[in-house]
């Protein structure tokens, strides 16, 4: 692996969004991709069941992220150029630029994606970085995988953060001040987590008004 | 809280932190999302969120 590879494999990989997805069962992805403008790749990562589809990460150099990765042992997709137009209630247009690196179907226990933002600024603009219930920052992100992918998954996300904690079935790896929690499904959810709680005992709260 | 319906692999929960919880919880009542009320924290179940625990904390918690 080249320097270069090496310092975009373990420097510029950091939880950047999660992409949510879904569709009603049986619709073709090509469909799907059509009535959204997506490339097929990007559709079958977004099929299924609605949930959160693929932890999207920054990238400074995608092809050089891609080459690392294939270095490490990894099928990836050719990186894949994009535009898009943001159009705002306010009548400003945005052209919006980035680079996508997908791994193959199959390669990863949990997908993730890669992108070169090549038009930052615009997601750095202050009004897209608040949200008025005040949100500052992601705690954390879980995810449950298959009991035989635990080593294997938590081996992929150690390569881009701190494994801070590691027990059975469980491990926390922290990127920056985000952590990834990985579990298996009989570790799941964490003892520690608060929404094993009798619903009894928190009843949810009524919608004040109907949607 | 039903969150027995994940089948690996799959991320299932998002946590987030929030300068205030009032007014979270002020903004999901106002937008009619239905949400468990814990003393540090603000949870929606999947059905409520894209199909994932979404949980409201502050630095605190």
């Amino acid at each position: 692996m080249t320097d270069v590879a090496r310092r975009a494999a373990e420097l510029v990989l950091e939880p950047a969004a999660v992409i949510t997805g879904g569709w009603p069962p049986g619709m073709p992805a090509d469909d799907f991709a059509t009535s959204n403008r997506l490339e097929p790749q990007m559709a079958m990562v977004l099929a299924g069941a609605q949930g959160i589809k693929s932890l999207v990460n920054t990238l400074a150099d995608a092809d050089a992220a891609r080459s690392a990765h294939v270095a490490a042992g990894f099928g990836m997709l050719d990186v894949w150029s994009k535009q898009r137009v943001w159009l705002l209630p306010s009548g400003e247009e945005l052209l919006v630029a980035f680079r996508v690196l997908l791994p193959e179907p199959g390669q990863v226990p949990l997908m993730f994606n890669g992108v070169e933002y090549r038009t930052l600024h615009h997601y750095l603009r202050p009004e897209f970085r608040r949200h008025r219930n005040g949100a500052r920052r992601w705690v954390s992100v879980s995810a449950v995988v298959d009991d035989e992918d635990f080593d294997e998954a938590v081996a992929i996300y150690e390569r881009y953060g701190t494994a801070a904690m590691r027990g059975p079935g469980e491990a926390t790896i922290a990127v920056r001040d985000t952590s990834l929690r990985l579990m298996t499904s009989g570790a799941w959810p964490l003892p520690s987590a608060r929404w094993t709680c009798p619903d009894s005992n928190h009843p949810p709260t009524a919608p004040s008004s109907s949607r | 809280m039903d969150v027995s319906g994940f089948q690996p692999p799959t991320y299932c929960a998002i946590i987030v932190e929030v300068a205030d919880l009032a007014r979270a919880a002020a903004i999901l009542a106002e937008t009619a999302v239905r949400h468990i009320r814990r003393p540090d924290s603000l949870v929606i179940e999947p059905a409520e969120a894209c199909g994932i625990v979404l949980e409201f904390v502050t630095p605190a918690a």
